[in-house]
């Protein structure tokens, strides 16, 4: 017998009072007309950030020009087709020597590991293409032996606002450093992915309707097969079910067993007295492993090839059509703090070991969660890169603001994070967008302009013209030339980082730039450039990276040996 | 931490100093100027703090330049408590 969720309102409180306490605390300190004016240290560092009004949008967009972006035209993309960038990337000449600070053997190795799991088993977060490995669309159908619930977690018991409380607190336990919650904006998501590792090139992504599927007569849905199989295995003890399980497993072509599915050898090792509470594991399996236990029931009915609630499910048509289904209203941004220390050594390899590090947190923690929300009965597709423009995304979620330099301000990181989202149709309640004085900042600032390598970042006002074929136009912002960009990224034979290391809103964590941050939130240019004439002065964010990473006290002291 | 708790013994020492100092003198320190007294020192506690947290962030060159901003005006406030004040 499985167990059937019996969570009641009075433990579920018990569950949300937890939740509040583990979740950052957001306090409200005053309200401007419709907008909130919330404080949070843990959320928002040390800024007093103001959410936005209903009616006013977060990113102005021109909707007579705007069209979904092709991902294809993603410069990660190009390098695979535009042969004549590919030219110009060939002739770039290499600006460091092996060997250099920030370009040592152990800074490469560093590197190579903080991405391992990012690019493990085709999962590539830092890539526009398809979903594979960590972020696929439906890796596994469960993994660990343990308590199995049948159906979906009954959401409406609670309110949205306690569901995505639970979802954020998953999301943090999960390695998420910021979470927010956005309606789907389908604006964001891209026309056509680009399938490079599986030489698809440029295909769709579409919305698809979710359809009621009729089932030929005389034949059962997958599901219907299923729930009568356990029913009728519940009826047999531990020893009983355990021998048929085993013999099912035996006699089924291993190619047929989902990805994820318990071997037979782990299977035989499991204790009888544990298969009751498993059976949906195994009642659950595609429709030839469902016959053939069928089969050794006794039963006689034949069951459908076809899924009834495929159309409900992100999948990947015939021709590598991308379909989300309507369903899919909402996504989870969540955002990952990559290393301060090691930013502080951009541009080189070292640098470039931050962000790879946050590919591989991108790839764990929005696999895991989408397998979270899979697991509560729900349909997740979990993203790195690919799939949506995850920006605008966060920045409707309520995680920042867009800066000068193309990439989300987050109050508490700055610009030191990297973003992943999920898409899911578990509803809950969202959050809204927020400003705190990134944009007025930015104006004067222009610190990332000055230092960019191949200076690909604008110094003129925000605008909705495309600076080349890889950006976007019809959405009012800063465009960063990506082309030039990524030609630096070339002269580095790693990323840059450099907008990130020398942004003033990057700073460490603690209260010596709280009374910045306070003074940035009073949204004045003429303060503002004062502030950056401070930060100046201050050594912060100068041209030359800073090799103190391996040195930092929150690592082994090594400052006397030769790299 | 030990830093942060020789910030505070400086700053205790000081205060008793200056109690003492006043009292051997015979000064007329009114209310207010003990206020001002305190602040000073509490003042002079956060400038001390403000570089010792720069240069645990390991930015010696933000500790001069933040250090010598506020610290001229603890040294401002210092220099009129001594010359209106704790004056013999």
């Amino acid at each position: 017998m499985s167990v059937k969720p019996n969570l009641n309102r009075r433990d579920f409180l018990k569950l949300g009072g937890l939740a509040a306490v583990a979740l950052p605390t957001i306090t409200k300190v005053g309200t401007v007309g419709e907008e909130l004016l919330l404080e949070s240290p843990e959320a928002y560092g040390g800024f007093v950030v103001r959410t936005l009004a209903d009616d006013d949008p977060a990113i102005k967009v021109d909707e007579d020009i705007y069209e979904r972006f092709d991902s294809t035209n993603v410069i990660f993309s190009r390098i695979m087709w535009d042969e004549e960038y590919i030219e110009k990337v060939n002739s770039t000449e290499k600006v460091f020597n092996v060997g250099d600070s920030g370009y040592t053997h152990i800074d490469a190795a560093l590197s190579d590991a903080a991405v391992f799991c990012g690019t493990y088993d085709g999962t590539n977060s830092p890539m526009t293409g398809s979903h594979a490995g960590l972020l696929g669309l439906n890796p596994s159908a469960m993994s660990k032996p343990g308590i199995s619930f049948d159906g979906r977690w009954d959401h409406s018991r609670f309110s949205p606002e306690e569901v995505a409380a639970v979802v954020k607190k998953a999301a943090l336990f999960l390695g998420a450093s910021l979470v927010g919650i956005a309606p789907m904006n389908e604006r964001w998501i891209y026309s056509h992915y680009y399938d490079a590792i599986g030489g698809g090139g440029q295909v769709p992504i579409e919305f698809t309707e979710v359809e009621e599927v009729e089932l030929p007569e005389g034949q059962l849905s997958p599901q219907d097969a299923g729930e009568l199989i356990k029913t009728e295995m519940e009826k047999m003890d531990g020893d009983q079910i355990k021998a048929m399980i085993i013999d099912v497993l035996e006699n089924t072509d291993p190619a047929q067993m989902p990805a994820g599915a318990p071997p037979v050898g782990m299977v035989k090792m499991l204790p009888a007295s544990q298969f009751k509470e498993n059976l949906s594991m195994f009642t659950s399996m595609p429709t030839p492993v469902l016959s053939i236990f069928a089969d050794k029931l006794g039963f006689d009915f034949e069951i459908a090839n076809v899924d009834p609630g495929e159309s409900a499910r992100p999948r990947y048509l015939e021709d590598g059509t991308l379909a989300i289904p309507e369903t899919m209203k909402t996504v989870i941004v969540l955002a990952f703090e990559m290393d301060y220390d090691s930013i502080e050594a951009a541009p080189t390899v070292l640098g470039d070991a931050g962000t790879m590090d946050g590919y591989s947190k991108m790839a764990i923690t929005a696999g895991s969660l989408a397998q979270f929300i899979r697991g509560l009965g729900y349909n997740a597709i979990p993203c790195g890169n690919n799939t949506g423009i995850s920006v605008p995304q966060a920045i409707e979620a309520g995680l920042g603001e867009g800066g000068r330099n193309g990439i989300l301000i987050t109050p508490k990181y700055g610009p030191r994070v990297r973003l992943a989202k999920v898409i899911t149709d578990l509803p809950m309640a969202y959050d809204k967008p927020i400003r705190f004085g990134v944009e007025e900042f930015c104006e004067v600032c222009k610190k990332c302009a000055t230092h960019c390598p191949t200076q690909a970042i604008s110094y003129g006002p925000k605008t909705m013209e495309p600076t080349t074929i890889s950006t976007n136009p019809g959405v009012l912002k800063w465009s960063v030339n990506a082309e030039d960009c990524y030609l630096g990224w070339t002269a580095n034979a790693s990323g840059c980082g450099m907008c990130i290391r020398v942004c003033p809103f990057n700073k460490p964590e603690g209260w010596l730039h709280e009374a910045t941050r306070i003074m940035i939130g009073a949204q004045s240019g003429a303060l503002d450039q004062i502030l950056v004439k401070l930060d100046d002065a201050s050594g912060y964010g100068t041209k030359d990276p800073k090799f103190k990473f391996w040195e930092s006290d929150n690592f082994i002291h090594i400052k006397d040996i030769s790299l | 931490m030990l830093i942060h708790l020789l910030i505070g013994a400086l700053a205790t020492a000081g205060l008793v100093l200056l109690i003492e100092y006043a009292r051997k003198n015979q000064l007329r320190v009114k209310w207010w100027h003990w206020l001002l007294t305190v602040a000073g020192i509490l003042y002079t506690v956060f400038v001390l703090e403000l570089i010792v947290g720069f240069l645990g962030e390991d930015a010696p060159q933000a500790a001069l330049v933040m250090g010598t901003i506020t610290g001229f005006v603890a040294v401002v406030w210092g220099v009129l408590l001594r010359r209106f004040v704790f004056t013999r």
